[in-house]
């Protein structure tokens, strides 16, 4: 039974996450509009007519930012999820060409040299 | 809120036991970075309640195996894999080849959703009955019946890809 | 895996991935299979996860190396709960696109017990194989891989020693019974 829970363990072993996954946590944290006192800032700030466009500017950039921020992340999810269906196809491949190649060589084929 | 130097240490203390559990649960790495992602995210935002090291890593524990399950209830991920359908050598007593983890976390994929968490915290973090159902917020005897029943189903399973009779 | 092949020296130059059709039947298999395996990269999509491939990692980087040449991978996987439901018309709609004088049909081994796997090569140029498809075809599985663009032989014969895919080692009468 022990040989089993061996297989297991070393089945479900832990695995690192792909490479800047901290760095993205941290980036997404970066990205997160701070709570209670920023907004309040924000708001005092629009009260004052001088700071209004600079303001505006200010949350349309971080608006631009954040949408970036978003579109980059959807094209890792999808980068890595692509390279994940080509090991899989690759994989495939490699299986049935090797059983191919097994049964070949089960009936003794020995291809033609041209 | 923590900071931020010394959250991004946290996040790579933690992070592969996070993505860890994510990846042997749904079986997909893009789908369990982003949910590892999550965790972490909740976590920054809970981060005052913790009161300890040891809190925080039975918190990580039970947010991330709560979410994974409710990411297949919400996607009604039922297992990629049919039970049926992990693949038995025809010849058994054979060593182990590189595709027997595969094969295994295939059979773990493919448990209902309550019994493949049990069986990750205990295999990928080694953790006892109750640490367990410390994690996971459950009564000790619920855990104890649950994963039995789950690991009696895989070794009945499993004993023939690794050619043990008992 | 080693074969000699005779080439004819045509740069082949036309849409690949348009010549070669998943014929609409595949679909109704989907639904028919316990499990199933749809991959379509066409060559947007290899250069997406070109970039996602680690040269670190030893699999990774053959990998990469073998789709730096490739136009497009498309393979489709069935597996199901019993014999008989895919048709051989199924099939032979789908092989009557690589009866074309660009295909060559490398390899052919059948069985009686139902099992038919078959490769085919694309001609092309050199010592390049201008395009692959695998038919394998058994009583309760029918895969087929189609790769579009350029690969060496070379490539094609460490795909089948790669990526952690063991050694077939097949009983000297396979034991039909044990299949499922």
């Amino acid at each position: 039974m022990s040989r089993l829970d061996d297989a297991f363990r070393e089945a479900l072993r832990r695995q690192e996450p792909p490479d800047g996954f901290a760095e993205r946590v941290m980036a997404r944290i970066q990205a997160r509009p701070e709570q209670g006192g920023a907004w309040a800032g924000l708001l005092a700030a629009f009260q004052r007519p001088r700071l209004r466009w600079a303001t505006a500017l200010a949350a349309a950039a971080l608006a631009v930012g954040a949408v970036e921020y978003r579109n980059e992340r959807e094209r890792r999810v999808e980068g890595e999820r692509a390279k994940e269906q080509v090991m899989l196809a690759l994989r495939i491949t490699g299986g049935k060409l090797r059983l191919v190649q097994a049964r070949v060589q089960r009936i003794g084929y020995a291809p033609r040299e041209r | 809120m923590p900071d931020r130097a010394d959250f991004e240490g946290i996040v790579r203390e933690h992070q592969s036991m996070v993505f860890s559990i994510a990846y042997h649960f749904l079986h997909d790495r893009p789908a369990a970075e982003e949910l590892a992602q999550d965790v972490f995210l909740r976590l920054y935002k809970s981060f005052g309640a913790l009161e300890s090291a040891e809190h925080l890593t039975r918190w990580l524990r039970r947010v991330t195996t709560n979410r994974c399950i409710d990411y297949c209830r919400r996607s009604k991920l039922m297992p990629r894999i049919g039970l049926e359908q992990v693949p038995e050598p025809s010849s058994p007593s054979r060593p182990p080849d590189p595709m027997l983890s595969r094969t295994l976390r295939q059979l773990v994929a493919s448990l209902p959703g309550n019994w493949r968490a049990l069986v990750i915290l205990k295999y990928q973090e080694e953790m006892e009955t109750e640490e367990i159902a410390r994690a996971l917020d459950m009564p000790v005897g619920t855990v104890k019946s649950q994963l039995s029943r789950a690991l009696d189903f895989l070794r009945e399973k499993a004993s023939r890809v690794l050619g043990e009779t008992e | 895996m080693r074969i000699a092949i005779a080439f004819v020296a045509a740069m082949l130059t036309s849409a690949w991935a348009q010549e070669i059709k998943m014929p609409p039947a595949f679909d109704k298999l989907a639904a028919k299979a316990e499990e199933s395996v749809d991959v379509t990269l066409d060559s947007n999509m290899l250069q997406l996860a070109g970039k996602f491939l680690s040269d670190k990692d030893a699999d990774q980087a053959k990998a990469k190396k073998i789709i730096s040449g490739l136009k497009g991978i498309y393979v489709r996987s069935f597996e199901f709960a019993k014999e008989g439901e895919y048709s051989a018309a199924d099939v032979d709609a789908f092989r009557a696109q690589l009866q074309a004088p660009t295909w060559s049909r490398i390899v052919g081994v059948t069985s009686k017990h139902g099992e038919n796997n078959e490769v085919y090569f694309r001609t092309s140029a050199g010592s390049q194989i201008g395009g692959v498809v695998i038919i394998a075809a058994e009583p309760k599985e029918l895969t087929i891989v189609c790769l579009s663009g350029t690969i060496s032989v070379d490539d094609l014969a460490d795909l089948g020693g790669q990526f952690g895919i063991p050694e077939v080692v097949l009983p000297k009468s396979k034991a039909k019974g044990k299949e499922e």
